[in-house]
């Protein structure tokens, strides 16, 4: 392969389907994973994004289609002489080896004499944070730490992809976000592949170059997270990923500046269409409104607003999540920070409470028209 | 590092009264069990006047010389010319019987369960096999091998129809172990081998083998544990090779002596050391599974 | 793996060989007689040794709260596992035997005017020898199953107000049954080999299947002994077969 100006592929996914017994954990999934980045895979448990990950590693194998790594067909190559290091939920630190010699597996595979070998993984402990702990066994570290040591296993042998499989799955919601942190320095620094499977989206947005968002083993989008948290292509990216609203519309027409007049079971609203998707004025369409833009507003403050009643409310530490029952029954989430509902300046008249009245609305600018999937 | 689990409270509590009437049972069983071992204890200690009933004349370790020293009991001035057994070659035939028996079937069953664990067309038919051979009787299988090698001309023997009868008995035990202590075993720790740049072979060696030591050790210990002592998976099969079991039965059929309770105490000890062994094995293991699952 | 079977049928091929010369063996009163001794020794031993073993599997497994008193009691009572039950057999000799501990105290005390063959030789203490012989292979699963079973499900019931008994009787009995039944197992098995205890114990007189084939056996009389072990080899299937399926074993294993 020669040097070209577009990066080469690392991973390419062509048509690759999977089944097992009467499932089809993938179906005819086709993606490219560039060098260099971060991809995160996610979708919802049953997604297939395990199985997709398990055959980058050679794990599994594809049904139909093929799975190319560097460019070649890897169909015949075996795990083994693949070198795709994979990091697991469970860490499957090996409990007969301290950590020094977890870490030095990779190399001791690979004929590194014994001192080499240890001097090295003594390095990448450092690296990692755990400098010291060599004459540890596994079950002596905590959670954290066994992460970060499955870690230092996995990029021992300077691998060019490293395959993450919900590896900050077990960890608490903390360490989890620093974590996080960590990685994306990690992989900046080893300037090395990292793909990542996980079924919570925020980890995905808040670590990823590109997003895949699988479900029931269709690939629904891939893109970067802007695009998919702002722009999602399907219903189920909208629900899954942004914590959106999603409101049956049909657009009756289009004003001066762009938007569209659109009509939904809760009134007449005005609505922007998403970039490069042209809605049908008169066809079925989905009004996408993120719950963080929805907010408490007075009668007649903006065009885009509906009555409701609150139904429902949980607090997640700097957020209040609402649920607004509207006239037709449907629930809509409204995100506040959590300071709006505690703060001095309201007054106890203006905290909300199961079963207030409220009038909520947004701005048009936050809220956009998709065409409905045909 | 290490934190001890909090066990809670007992869920039932119990009054005295209820936990002596149901103290009784145990005190019954653990009677018939140690009452009688206990006394053949004592028995195997009786001096050269004594027979093999109390009271106890002059305590010795006599009798347990008698197992390797015959003239112990043909120099005795009561000695009138019955026939003496010789223990010392059955003692040396079951050590080595049972050490084979221990290495083949625990290296068999590992085999057998490895098979088993990655799932083959008729892997329940054969499970069902391997099993067979704790259900059938020790009795049939001997005289069904006995009625075999005499057809096939084999000469019964150790290490012919013995060492087959006894395998037979131990593997299926091993078998088991090593099913129930894979099916605790994580198979992600041989997937991280293989993306690690472990090929099949080298990741079973490295990674397998030694997180299943303490099956291996424990089938091993088992597997030595029920051949030393086995009986009925010996009788007509032995042929000229006698074992310790087989020597102790004839032995007592013609006459009780102390040598015979000695013998007893000797076999009851090496299995009761090698429980003991087998069972800090198992529980230092599952500690160490406990602390992880933690 | 393929002995177990190999023997089996070899017993079996054996017999149809030469059916003519011994089917009055298997047509025979006395030994049908003996079948059916034999199994009704094996359901009376059943019958006490369950009850005997699953109280001292319920005492090990909740009465006993520390949790080294649990090992050690667990590991004493282990030890018929690895004790051949001939050797275990041979202990009781100075204890019920004629001369034995048993007959001398009792004599001595003036309760008998002389040695009783009663603790030794005779249906009865056959019976008794067999159950403390295999108790242990109820207690063992039974034990297990227990101490397997999620302690909140007791003080649930507890909280319920569920007495001890009822506890036992509604939650923890039919839990531990599979546990119950491997030890069912286990006991027909064992009583269906067992060859020496009706001989040193029972002395001979209430001849079990197994002995008695280990006799026919001893005076080379082959082919019958063979026709009478595949009986034997017929009947211990099946009895484990079908407890296996009574027990639905197949979830467990």
């Amino acid at each position: 392969m020669g040097e070209s100006e577009v990066p080469a592929a690392v991973v390419e996914f062509k048509d690759v389907s999977r089944r097992f017994g009467d499932t089809l954990a993938l179906d005819s999934v086709s993606f490219a994973v560039r060098q260099g980045e971060f991809f995160s895979i996610i979708g919802p448990s049953g997604s297939g994004k395990t199985t997709t990950v398990r055959m980058i590693a050679g794990l599994e194998a594809p049904t139909v289609g093929t799975v190319k790594l560097f460019g070649k067909n890897v169909a015949a190559v075996p795990p083994h002489r693949r070198g795709t290091p994979m990091v697991f939920q469970s860490y499957a630190l090996f409990p007969h080896l301290n950590i020094r010699d977890n870490v030095a597996y990779g190399l001791r595979m690979r004929g590194v004499a014994k001192p080499e070998r240890r001097s090295r993984a003594d390095d990448l402990l450092g690296l990692v944070g755990l400098e010291g702990l060599g004459d540890r066994r596994a079950e002596q570290l905590s959670g954290g730490q066994q992460q970060r040591v499955a870690l230092a296993r996995a990029i021992a042998t300077e691998p060019r992809v490293v395959l993450l499989d919900e590896a900050l799955g077990a960890l608490d919601a903390a360490l989890r976000i620093e974590m996080q942190v960590e990685l994306k320095r990690l992989q900046k620094e080893l300037a090395c592949t990292f793909i990542h499977v996980t079924h919570d989206q925020s980890e995905a947005i808040a670590m990823a170059d590109r997003i895949l968002v699988l479900q029931g083993g269709r690939l629904e989008q891939v893109g970067t997270p802007a695009e998919v948290f702002a722009r999602p292509k399907t219903r189920f990216v909208a629900a899954f990923v942004g914590q959106n609203n999603l409101m049956d519309a049909t657009s009756t027409g289009t004003t001066g500046d762009g938007l569209h007049r659109i009509h939904t079971p809760l009134g007449d609203f005005l609505a922007k269409e998403s970039d490069g998707h042209p809605i049908v004025v008169g066809e079925p369409a989905t009004l996408i409104v993120r719950a963080d833009a929805l907010r408490r507003v007075t009668p007649g403050q903006t065009p885009n607003q509906f009555g409701g009643t609150i139904a429902g409310a949980r607090y997640s530490g700097t957020t209040v999540t609402f649920l607004v029952k509207a006239s037709d029954g449907t629930e809509y989430r409204m995100e506040e920070p959590e300071s709006l509902t505690h703060n001095e300046c309201h007054s106890e008249g203006d905290r909300l409470r199961i079963g207030d009245d409220v009038v909520v609305g947004w701005d048009a600018d936050h809220a956009y028209l998709m065409q409905q999937p045909t | 590092m290490r934190s001890r689990t909090v066990r809670p409270a007992p869920p039932i509590h119990f009054s005295l009264w209820a936990r002596i009437s149901l103290a009784i049972p145990v005190i019954i069983v653990l009677g018939f069990i140690y009452v009688p071992i206990l006394l053949i204890m004592l028995l195997s200690f009786q001096g050269p006047q004594g027979g093999a009933t109390f009271p106890i004349r002059d305590p010795g370790t006599l009798w347990y010389r008698s197992l390797t020293d015959l003239s112990v009991i043909t120099d005795h001035p009561d000695y009138l010319g019955q026939a003496v057994f010789d223990f010392r070659a059955s003692i040396g035939n079951s050590l080595k019987l049972a050490v084979t028996t221990a290495v083949v079937s625990t290296t068999i069953a590992m085999a057998a369960a490895q098979a088993m664990r990655s799932g083959f067309r008729g892997g329940r038919l054969a499970t069902y096999a391997i099993l067979l051979g704790i259900v059938t009787p020790g009795l049939a299988v001997s005289l069904g091998l006995v009625t075999v090698s005499s057809e096939l001309g084999i000469t019964s023997g150790l290490f012919t129809t013995g060492i087959v009868a006894h395998i037979v008995w131990t593997m299926p035990f091993s078998f088991l172990l090593f099913m129930v202590l894979f099916n605790r075993f994580d198979r992600q720790l041989e997937e991280a081998a293989y993306t690690l740049g472990a090929s099949r072979l080298e990741a079973f060696f490295t990674v397998t083998v030694p997180v299943m030591k303490p099956a291996v050790i424990g089938s091993f210990l088992f597997a030595f544990m029920l051949s030393f002592d086995e009986y009925a998976h010996s009788i007509f099969i032995m042929g000229a090779d006698r074992t310790l079991p087989l020597m102790l039965v004839s032995a007592a059929q013609l006459r009780i002596t102390p040598s015979i309770f000695a013998l007893g105490v000797l076999i009851i000890t090496v299995s009761l050391i090698l429980l003991l062994a087998y069972v800090v094995n198992v529980r230092r293991t599952f500690r160490r599974q406990e602390l992880q699952g933690a | 793996m393929l002995f177990s079977f190999w023997t089996g049928t070899s017993v079996g091929m054996h017999s149809e060989l030469t059916t003519s010369n011994y089917t009055n063996i298997l047509t025979g009163r006395t030994f049908w007689e003996t079948v059916r001794w034999t199994l009704q020794v094996l359901a009376i031993v059943l019958a006490c040794s369950t009850i005997i073993g699953v109280l001292v599997a319920y005492f090990a497994a909740r009465v006993v709260a520390i949790e080294w008193v649990r090992t050690a009691l667990v590991f004493l009572l282990f030890v018929p596992f690895v004790v051949s039950y001939v050797i275990r057999m041979i202990t009781w000799i100075p204890l019920f035997g004629r001369a034995g501990l048993l007959n001398t105290a009792l004599t001595e005390a003036n309760i008998l005017d002389e040695p009783s063959d009663l603790f030794l030789y005779t249906s009865p203490s056959m019976v008794t020898a067999l159950i403390f012989l295999y108790v242990a292979f109820i207690i063992g699963p039974t034990f297990f199953k227990l101490r397997q079973l999620d302690e909140d499900l007791l003080r649930a019931a507890q909280n319920l107000g569920a007495s001890p008994f009822k506890t036992f009787w509604s939650v923890e009995l039919p839990l531990a049954r599979p546990g119950i039944v491997v030890g069912w197992i286990f006991v027909s098995v064992m009583i269906l080999s067992d060859f020496a205890t009706e001989r040193i114990i029972g002395g001979g007189l209430s001849p079990l299947l197994a002995g008695t084939v280990w006799r026919r056996a001893e005076v080379l009389l082959w082919p019958q002994a063979s026709a009478q072990a595949a009986v034997l080899v017929v009947i211990t299937l099946a009895i484990a077969a079908g407890l296996l399926r009574f027990a639905q074993l197949e979830r467990d294993l």
